[in-house]
């Protein structure tokens, strides 16, 4: 019998590979773009709590007294909070002209903070500085 | 006459049929092969890319995000003051992305163009194809943005 030779065999198996390979990096790059738009949606409702927290913050100043370690957990609407969302403030340190804040916004395993400076001015309190670590 | 022929040959059309399909295979497989190649060579690029993009991204949140003034004396420029009083330059042009403060540069390479904007207490990153980054700007939305 006739041997048959395997040379368009072993061809189609290398162009197999080789589209093998390629459709998992376009698989890989796929995935890794998916992973960072919704990254990116849920850092964007984070620097929302993030500034809902500062506002808070001020507003609590003009309302309530204050003393170093206290603080308080924010009551999110429920949309947010079926996400496991919270957003909690704590008072780092306070002086007689100035006071300083830390946010800490989570949405479900996604963290983002802010350090808040608040200066007094005649009768009021100032947002001195917003900070937010890199 | 009726002539039995044992040793049968192709036809010139059974021939050319056969060559059709080979060259219309070869072509097929030739552009996949090239595509495959254009996709393994170009995703490692990409993903750099992106990555450049997170990096240089995360660094801009953070300068907008404290900045107590926004001036954009062109699209491709951003300078954003601090508390402090320092002054952080962010140029965007054809080579890339780069941060300057003080003496101190950082740059991202990226073949991006990228133009900035000022909405009310946000900047915008545009980038091709309408695609916006926006950042927020926690100082000015407290304390009332101008535009």
């Amino acid at each position: 019998m006739k041997r048959q030779g395997g040379f368009i065999l072993l061809l189609a198996l290398t162009m197999l590979a080789f589209v093998g390979v390629a459709i998992l990096t376009l698989g890989t790059t796929c995935a890794y773009d998916g992973r960072r738009t919704m990254d990116r949606s849920q850092h964007a409702q984070l620097d929302q709590l993030l500034l809902a927290g500062a506002t808070e913050a001020a507003d609590h100043l003009k309302n309530a007294a204050t003393s170093a370690g206290d603080w308080w957990e924010t009551e999110l609407p429920p949309a947010l909070a079926e996400q496991q969302a919270s957003l909690v403030t704590t008072v780092d340190a306070i002086s007689a002209d100035q006071i300083v804040f830390h946010v800490r916004a989570q949405l479900q395993n996604h963290v983002s903070e802010q350090t808040l400076r608040f200066k007094h001015t005649d009768r009021d309190w100032k947002l001195q500085s917003a900070e937010v670590p890199l | 006459m009726n002539i039995a022929r044992h040793n049968r040959a192709f036809t010139v059309t059974e021939m050319l049929f056969v060559l059709m399909l080979f060259s219309i295979a070869g072509v097929l497989a030739m552009r996949l092969f090239s595509t495959s190649m254009k996709v393994i060579r170009t995703a490692p690029a990409s993903q750099d890319r992106m990555a450049a993009i997170d990096r240089a991204t995360a660094s801009l949140r953070q300068d907008v995000w404290s900045a107590t003034k926004i001036d954009l004396p062109d699209s491709h420029t951003l300078v954003l003051s601090a508390p402090d009083q320092t002054q952080v330059r962010w140029q965007f042009d054809q080579n890339g992305v780069t941060r300057s403060l003080k003496d101190k540069e950082q740059h991202w390479p990226m073949s991006l163009p990228l133009l900035a904007e000022r909405r009310g207490s946000e900047v915008v990153l545009k980038g091709p194809d309408d695609d916006e980054l926006r950042f927020t700007c926690a100082m000015l939305a407290m304390n009332g943005a101008k535009p």
